[in-house]
């Protein structure tokens, strides 16, 4: 079953401050993004419990649209390869009157095979 | 779920109805009665009382804005008994949350 979660939100900047601050988020995503984020590219994140994770870019239209998928694993903090349920986050920028508007879904894919 | 009594969390979830009132409550972040009611083939008054089960059980919790009020998931035993939903969901409440911080201070 695919769940799937969104959310929005209206941010005090103009679309291009944003998307700086998308391809920068260690300091707001709460994790450290060991690797620049860049179109078709993979980057690692780690943790504050010493875990880390990747994702792989593979959505990129700057100002516009950055979409990524987490992959299905992550090394924990004691160093172990443990399975994640893989998913897919795209995020979706529009110019407001206040600043720009963000579009967030993240759509988990655990259980399903694709046809 | 050491030290906490989980047999009222899956009774509330034991219910179809109910499991969907809290996918609405999750997809969206915070919502109300109404705004889950329309989705669902069912009245707003009987998502009132799926959601006051779930007050109950400790899995949602209400906040009045003007004459309506806002629910939103409480976490702890959600996390544990619904899982991915929740988690992610308050992993990005607080990362947007984070980044208009950031934003708004001008970095």
């Amino acid at each position: 079953m695919d769940d799937r979660i969104r959310r929005r939100i209206e941010l005090p900047a103009p679309a291009e401050r944003v998307w700086e601050a998308l391809l920068r988020p260690s300091g707001w995503f709460g994790a450290e993004a060991l690797d620049e984020l860049t179109e078709g590219g993979r980057a690692r994140f780690r943790f504050p419990d010493g875990s880390e994770r990747e994702i792989v870019v593979d959505g990129w239209d700057p100002h516009r649209r950055l979409s990524f998928r987490w992959m299905p694993f992550e090394i924990d903090s004691s160093g172990r390869h443990r399975t994640r349920t893989p998913s897919r986050v795209s995020i979706e920028l529009e110019p407001s009157d206040g600043g720009t508007i963000l579009h967030l879904e993240e759509v988990s894919s655990s259980a399903r095979v694709s046809a | 779920m050491s030290g906490r009594d989980v047999g009222p969390i899956f009774e509330a979830l034991a219910d179809a109805t109910r499991r969907e009132v809290i996918r609405r409550i999750a997809d969206r972040g915070e919502t109300t009665a109404t705004e889950i009611a329309s989705g669902l083939e069912v009245t707003r008054q009987a998502v009132a009382k799926h959601l006051s089960a779930l007050g109950q059980a400790g899995l949602v919790a209400g906040r009045r804005e003007g004459r309506e009020v806002r629910y939103h998931l409480t976490p702890g035993p959600l996390t544990e008994a619904m899982g991915w939903m929740a988690d992610v969901g308050a992993a990005w409440d607080a990362r947007l949350e984070a980044l208009r911080s950031q934003l708004t201070d001008g970095s």
